[in-house]
């Protein structure tokens, strides 16, 4: 890893049910306050599932122009917003930065309903002449990357990923290599989704991986006996990243770096082989050792085959100090957030590291003796160096990030 | 009326109000781009039931603009 350049984080960007800007979201995620709620956006009343994770404070102009706002969709709002804070928290100025070195990486798996049901409205009550020109280029999931590039006159290498449960995650992942080959000195990375809409869930709950719940309390619940399935949320998170070199000639504040990466495939949702040694992979391209990880942010889903077999592959990586590391799935409090998952999750890791507490897994109150994990049921108090945080699609794709303290950096 | 209506609209795309003379070209000036070009169209529809014709690459002014929609109220009428 020493000829490798190194990726630190000097900035952070969230919008989230559990709150909007690191502080808040911080404060309901340790003291284990749910977010997760009947559905406001539209009546519910026809669907098996009719909770999920909401923002309902969330003002697009307190963040991001008019025109900006006039023309995307509210998948494309959170990711302007986080953006301008990952940037404001990261203290950066692009105008002093050349940004053809500059990029964006963000995972995005569902797209613009709020804006294709508009369309389709449109279409089919007033006529295809009357559609409202937006559908054309707000819907889709590289929407988000192409306005935050407009925004800030980004110009560098940069991606948006499809990745089911780990569209986020890949996101970081990629976003990562690219400063690592040198294509990019800064990265905006993370991801952004807003599925709840009622053909955004229409289109979710055929994936049948969703919990059937009608009522909030309880009804996520990773890792537990009676879990039934993922609960969505909607909202984004942004990470400044950037070259630990360039980082320290501009004097940033560096939360942590990331200190290993990887990316594996499992033929099938039931195995686990490929997860198991995309942690492995991970704490080599480290050089850490298991015993050094103080935190593991799994996946966590909360379906019934996905929890199981991550639960495996974690107690295999681990393997004597299985029953000792702490493992938690803070999206129980407030949804799993697909495209921006990975990165939240990230995000909780690097406010775990600062602050010394370890975000809880709410609804947990029977672990299941099968997943025989040492979970963190209610907030615990330590010292955080090093978290390692897993994120796995539905169909066996899984990314593993670990973050630590960065090291030999002048401050 | 028919620049107060454009003006609206072009407010509502978010241009600012003090940018919006007369002889500004919608995009060397205002700076729009395909969709808001369209979007004014679809408007001028919604708002005052006329259908006009632009497209970004003309790159009319405000009061050009104007004299189209004029002269589409008007062909309507005879």
């Amino acid at each position: 890893m020493s000829d490798k350049r190194r990726v630190v984080i000097t900035g952070m960007g969230i919008v989230n049910p559990a709150g909007i800007g690191q502080a808040e979201f911080w404060k309901n995620v340790t003291t284990g306050t749910s977010a997760i709620q009947r559905i406001t956006r539209f009546d519910p009343a026809e669907f098996p599932v009719q909770v999920a994770g909401e923002i309902n404070n969330f003002r697009p102009g307190d963040f991001i122009p008019r025109r900006f706002i006039v023309k995307t969709d509210r998948f494309t709002h959170y990711a302007l917003a986080a953006s301008e804070m990952a940037l404001q928290d990261a203290a950066l100025d692009l105008q002093d930065c050349d940004r053809y070195r500059v990029g964006v990486f963000f995972g995005n798996n569902a797209g613009g309903w709020d804006i294709c049901e508009r369309g389709f409205f449109e279409l089919h009550q007033q006529g295809a002449t009357m559609v409202n020109p937006w559908q054309a280029t707000a819907w889709f999931p590289t929407a988000p990357q192409g306005f935050v590039t407009i925004r800030y006159g980004i110009k560098g290498y940069s991606k948006s990923f499809v990745c089911d449960r780990a569209s986020g995650a890949s996101g970081l992942y990629f976003g990562v290599r690219a400063i690592q080959q040198d294509h990019n000195d800064v990265v905006l990375s993370g991801g952004t989704e807003a599925p709840i809409t009622r053909f955004g869930m229409t289109c979710y709950i055929e994936t049948g991986e969703l919990a059937p719940a009608k009522e909030a309390a309880g009804a996520y619940r990773p890792f537990d006996r009676d879990r039934a399935g993922v609960v969505l949320g909607e909202g984004c998170a942004v990470l400044t990243l950037e070259d630990r070199d360039f980082a320290n000639r501009r004097g940033a504040r560096i939360y942590g770096e990331i200190l290993g990466s990887a990316m594996t495939t499992d033929p099938l949702p039931t195995e686990y082989a490929g997860l198991r040694r995309a942690m492995q992979r991970t704490l080599q391209s480290a050089a850490v050792d298991p015993a050094e990880v103080d935190l593991v942010i799994a996946e966590g889903c909360g379906t019934r085959v996905s929890d199981y077999v991550e639960a495996c592959a974690i107690r295999e990586v681990f393997g004597v100090r299985a029953s000792e590391v702490w493992v938690t799935s803070p999206k129980s409090i407030y949804g799993h957030l697909y495209g921006a998952s990975g990165a939240t999750e990230l995000i909780c890791g690097l406010l775990a590291m600062q602050t010394g507490v370890l975000p809880p897994t709410l609804n947990c109150t029977a672990p299941d003796p099968e997943c025989a994990l040492r979970i963190v049921t209610r907030a615990e108090y330590q010292p955080v160096s090093r978290v390692l945080i897993n994120a796995r699609s539905r169909e066996g794709v899984n990314v593993c990030l670990l973050i630590g303290a960065s090291s030999g950096i002048e401050q | 009326m028919i620049l107060a209506t454009l003006k609206a609209i072009l407010i509502d795309l978010g241009i600012d109000e003090s940018s919006l003379q007369e002889d500004a070209h919608l995009r060397k000036d205002l700076e729009l781009d395909s969709t808001e070009t369209v979007e004014i169209a679809l408007e001028f529809k919604r708002r005052l039931g006329v259908e006009i014709k632009l497209t970004s690459r003309q790159d009319p002014t405000l009061a050009e603009v104007c004299s189209l929609v004029e002269q589409a109220q008007t062909s309507s009428v005879a």
